[in-house]
């Protein structure tokens, strides 16, 4: 249940968040770096290092992404004569301070420093969306011609995948509106744009899915938009059909080709960052934020939040790198369409399902599902 | 096969060699100075300079390829330009080797290339590296030299140009323009143009390499190629060196095919001294030469599957290569230059113990490569990424020139070890089919090579079967070639034919010596694939002709499409052309 | 082991520089990304950019056409940085040089170190890629004592 907190508690969970979700963002990236190579048939980044190499390569190399970023610190940076030197130069940090700014409006675990913030929903994807602009801003102004070709990839993906994402993510936002007063139960604020008031919703309410009785998932609720968002989240995150604007032997690194040391190791922190984002959002919009209101066993609700966050996250990530091995890349034309066919039909599917349900429910139809 | 049937083909057989050289001496008449068979069915034909064109004519509408053209310097007595034509795809080992004698002042001999395509580099690495001029040639620019070549300065005293501002504008326009790149400091008429360096150093290639590549959006228009980055003066330090201490040159030709380099070079120095290796050193040939294929094509695997972004491929195909590079290992000691074939049959044997886990690592190999085939044919994402993509129709790989599996996935049925039979690969040895398919695309040239790779696996299991009952010899012992001796031989690489020439004068140091390799002429194709393009499939269609720029080293260009100044890539229509008139 | 020390020895990304080389020390080196050797376990990557480098695997004889684009990748490498020369070509020239030691061959740039300063060599006809891999490790080690 939201809880609106001391303005001390605000500003140091303001502080603590994106830390915290740094080191989260790691280790996520950590384990589909391993996920992926185990497919590939690898062994990844070492977690347990062999006592003998020890002494040359340290004891473990689960933080292997933090390492990366720490060497990139301690690099120099060189900025090309040509480049639009702001431009060059601001672009990392704003996708990182954007990227900053959007977890202190996404609750994690239920906690959210802003409480049930209105409109917190449509604040995290617009911060979302100031990622791509900052890498198309940077691959312009690099005046690197593979920079110029990411950056014009980067834009047609951007276009591709933000149509179903959109729709998916207000298609889902509907239901906490519509389902309650057919439904039964409490009713919520009618089609809430809050993601504290989405995550309230499916921690309070509960379905009978075929008689068994379970948390209200919107995943179940609304399977089609939860795809789509799954799908454009591949993109979002250039997982391995969709990474065609950095496409390492097409283009180089596209947009990042000239970013070198610390600029580079910035963008790397906004990489990670969306990730965690991306993933927490899925989680609290279908997932039910992992949010656990019962002392089970005694322990503490926070606790169990926790479990179930990892758990959730985990099976996220193996679907990320399952989909990563699995694919090759799509060129961009492809991919474009590919949005136009698969995702963009499940998420108006999505959208026109809440209405669907309604009037099934209003007819008296059963589909094995009941708010309780 | 009825009777009548193979009296047409008993006369067709007789008639090819029969034909050529009738028509040869009723054309040259006085002028047909010398001719004599060096092997079988491959005839050295001498005559005048004035009458290469209309031979080069005549040979190509008789469906002849020009497997190179080469020129031998043969100090007081002038040069010596060869035109190695090879009938070989249509009766098996026949070649025309044309000579004419050209003085050594001032020597000029009239250009081929108008005629055909595949003539064109050859024509230019010659006038390059012997400075034979061959006059009327459309592209006479230098092939493969570096930038920085002295001879920019004389010819600036000669043509009052500068070599490269006169000859390559291009090559001279990278140079400068090399650093300074600026998207928005172009012009508006260029602004919808983008240019594009690729290389030396690109994620598309292991090699180096330069393209620069014209798009249009995301269409190519223009490619522009420079190649001579990996010039390692083979052929020249060839001819400083022993004949025994060559192989071990050759190899590092190429660390991908470095066996069959080394086989090329052995087999063209035994047909010199006519003699015949043993059994069992053929056989061990053949294991290495199919091994190396097996490798090759899977690293090409790799590679491709990297290209289109499918890392789990390249890692997964360069895994069970892996167990080829154990067997090398065993076999030879080697991983990658394996050094085993040597003049007069093999270095090493291939004990007993060994065909056990020869047998056991060739299944395994055989499994992946028939689950490799299985992605080829149901993965969506790498059908989309290779079909319909890099199209070279039968007719233009003809024209072009296009060899090895290039080739036959344009539904030409080419192989030298069909056509050309060396090592264990005669019918009498082994028996196997040559794969081909009518694709015509990338996909077409994966799947032509996948299927090769299980066609490898049988030949070696036979070889492995047969080798049981040869004698032990594995060796024979060279002696010095006579003076003037001269041969050609080829082998089929795992790119395609590769082509060797030697000649001896009399000493232990071979006169003349000259490497045709197979990416020399499947580079010739890339233009025809790329234009048109997108940008994104252009590292696929590079990497589907298996590029080996190593053995390559030369230099190619496509002038802009749009703007009327094609030249060199209508060489193929202007052929055709020249023919009809 | 300071963090800078320990997050250069812990992330070396590779930049492979391909001059003239037969292509033997480059599948090596491809061979050395392979699930069997997997150098991802001590967190080296292979990066196609020179700009995100921090060593530089540089194969092959130098063609006198190659040295102006060595020296000039190696420049577009941001400090600290470290070389390694893998094989014999790399080093001395190997089969390639002339047999009569009248210098190198016509097309022969020099050994790399005449063009950049190396730091690691790795000697073979191609080196195993346990021996790169070794090598990578050593110059990442030098790499973490730089400035």
């Amino acid at each position: 249940m939201a809880v609106y907190l001391p303005i001390w508690q605000i500003i140091i969970i303001c502080f603590a968040l994106p830390a915290v979700g740094f080191f989260l963002g790691v280790l996520f990236q950590s384990l589909i770096r391993k996920l992926t190579a185990r497919f590939q048939g690898r062994r990844g980044p070492w977690y347990i290092v062999p006592k003998s190499l020890r002494p040359v390569v340290g004891s473990t190399r689960i933080l292997q992404p933090f390492w990366d970023i720490m060497k990139l610190m301690y690099k120099q940076t060189l900025i090309p004569s040509t480049a639009q030197r702001k431009i060059f130069i601001s672009a990392p940090f704003a996708a990182s301070t954007s990227l900053i700014i959007a977890i202190w409006f996404i609750p994690i675990i239920g906690i959210s420093p802003f409480g049930p913030f209105e409109f917190s929903l449509i604040i995290t994807l617009y911060l979302m969306l100031i990622v791509p602009l900052t890498i198309v801003a940077s691959g312009a102004a690099s005046s690197s011609p593979w920079g110029a070709i990411g950056s014009y990839r980067e834009v047609i993906l951007t276009l591709a995948y933000e149509i179903p994402f959109i729709l998916g993510i207000f298609s889902t936002a509907m239901l906490t509106g519509i389902l309650t007063p057919v439904y039964g139960g409490v009713p919520l604020i009618p089609g809430s744009l809050s993601l504290t008031d989405i995550v309230n919703f499916q921690a309070s309410h509960s379905i009978s899915f075929f008689g068994f009785k379970i948390p209200a998932f919107f995943i179940l609720l609304n399977p089609f938009a939860a795809a789509a968002i799954l799908m454009s989240l591949i993109g979002k995150l250039k997982i391995k059909p969709m990474d065609i604007p950095d496409a390492e032997v097409e283009v180089i690194a596209g947009a990042y080709t000239e970013y070198t040391g610390k600029l580079l190791g910035v963008y790397e922190i906004a990489k990670i960052l969306l990730l965690f984002i991306s993933l927490t959002l899925f989680i609290d919009m279908y997932l039910g934020g992992a949010l656990v209101t019962v002392n089970y066993l005694g322990v503490p609700s926070f606790i169990w939040s926790g479990i179930v966050f990892g758990v959730e996250i985990v099976i996220l990530i193996l679907i990320i790198s399952v989909v990563n091995a699995a694919n090759a890349r799509f060129r961009i034309d492809q991919a474009f369409t590919w949005y136009m066919k698969i995702p963009l039909i499940l998420s108006l599917i999505g959208l026109v399902w809440p209405y669907i349900m309604v009037s099934l429910a209003g007819a008296g139809v059963s589909i094995g599902i009941n708010i309780v | 096969m009825t009777d009548s049937e193979a009296a047409t083909s008993k006369v067709e057989k007789f008639s090819i060699v029969d034909e050529i050289k009738l028509f040869l001496k009723e054309m040259l008449k006085d002028n047909y100075i010398e001719e004599k068979e060096i092997q079988d069915k491959k005839y050295v034909i001498r005559t005048t300079p004035e009458y290469v064109k209309p031979i080069a004519d005549y040979m190509i509408r008789r469906d002849g390829r020009l497997v190179h053209l080469t020129v031998s310097d043969e100090g007081v007595h002038g040069f010596e330009v060869q035109y190695h034509y090879g009938f070989d795809h249509l009766e098996t080992n026949t070649h025309f080797i044309i000579k004419v004698r050209l003085p050594r002042e001032n020597p000029e001999v009239p250009s081929i290339a108008p005629i055909t395509w595949q003539a064109s580099w050859a024509e230019r690495e010659m006038m390059d590296l012997l400075g034979v001029t061959f006059t009327d040639h459309p592209d006479p620019r230098h092939l493969f030299l570096p930038y920085e070549w002295p001879e920019e300065a004389e010819s600036e005293k000669i043509d009052g140009f500068s070599l490269y501002t006169k000859r390559d504008k291009s090559a001279y326009y990278i140079r400068k323009d090399l650093g300074k790149w600026v998207p928005l400091a172009l012009s508006p008429a260029d602004a919808k143009l983008t240019l594009l360096p690729i290389g030396p150093y690109h994620p598309m290639f292991i090699e180096s390499e330069y393209f620069r590549v014209r798009v249009e959006g995301d269409e190519i228009v223009d490619v522009d190629m420079k190649t001579g980055f990996n010039h390692r003066g083979v052929m020249r330090l060839a001819e400083q060196r022993h004949y025994a201490r060559i192989p071990f040159l050759v190899e590092r030709v190429c660390g991908i095919c470095s066996t069959t380099h080394a086989t090329a070079y052995c087999n063209t120095v035994e047909a010199m001294l006519d003699i015949e290796i043993p059994d069992r050193a053929k056989y061990i040939r053949t294991i290495i030469l199919e091994l190396e294929r097996l490798h090759s094509h899977l690293i090409w695997l790799g590679v491709a599957g990297d290209l289109i972004g499918f890392k789990t491929l390249f890692m997964w195909a360069l895994r069970d290569r892996e167990h080829v590079l154990d067997l090398f290992e065993k076999l030879t000691g080697n991983r990658v230059h394996h050094d085993i074939v040597y003049l007069g049959g093999v270095r090493k044997d291939i004990s007993e113990a060994h065909i056990p886990e020869i047998i056991r690592r060739l299944d395994f190999i055989e499994d992946s490569v028939k689950k490799y085939i299985d992605i080829a044919f149901d993965h969506p994402v790498v059908k989309a990424r290779t079909m319909d993509i890099g199209k070279l129709t039968l007719s233009t790989a003809k024209d072009a020139g296009a060899v090895g599996p290039t080739a036959r996935a344009s539904d030409w049925k080419i192989d030298v070890r069909s056509s050309n039979p060396y090592a264990a690969y005669s019918p009498e040895y082994t028996t196997w089919d040559v794969i081909t398919d009518s694709g015509c695309d990338v996909w077409s040239r994966v799947v032509v090579r996948l299927k090769e790779a299980l066609v490898s696996c049988d030949i070696i299991r036979q070889s492995v079967e047969r080798m049981k009952s040869t004698s032990a010899e594995i060796r024979v012992k060279p002696h010095l070639p006579e003076e003037g001796a001269e041969a050609a031989n080829k082998t089929e690489a795992p790119r395609g034919e590769l082509y060797y020439y030697i000649k001896s004068n009399g000493t232990n140091i071979p006169h003349t010596v000259r490497i045709r390799t197979p990416s020399y002429r499947n580079d010739a194709v890339l233009p025809f694939m790329l234009r048109g393009q997108t940008l994104s499939d252009a590292p696929i269609i590079i990497g589907s002709i298996d590029p080996c720029f190593s053995c390559t080293d030369r230099m190619i260009r496509i002038e802009d499409v749009k703007t009327n100044q094609v030249r060199l890539e209508r060489i193929g229509d202007l052929a055709r052309k020249y023919r009809r008139a | 082991m300071g963090l800078k020390q320990k997050a250069r020895l812990y992330s070396p990304w590779v930049f492979h520089a391909h001059c003239s080389g037969c292509n033997g020390c480059g599948i090596e080196i491809a061979a050395a990304l392979n699930p069997r050797y997997d150098p991802e376990r001590i967190g080296v990557t292979l990066h196609n950019n020179p700009r995100h480098a921090d060593i530089m695997l540089v194969e092959g004889i130098v063609a006198k056409q190659h040295v102006p684009f060595l020296k000039r990748t190696y420049d577009q490498m941001p400090t600290p940085k470290a070389v390694v020369a893998i094989g014999s070509c790399a080093i001395t020239g190997g089969v390639f040089k002339p047999d009569d030691d009248k210098g190198p061959s016509y097309t022969q740039g020099g050994p790399v170190d005449r063009i950049i300063p190396v730091d690691v060599y790795v000697p073979g006809c191609p080196p195993k890629p346990e021996a790169i891999i070794d090598g990578v490790i050593k110059a990442a080690i030098i790499l973490s004592k730089r400035e």
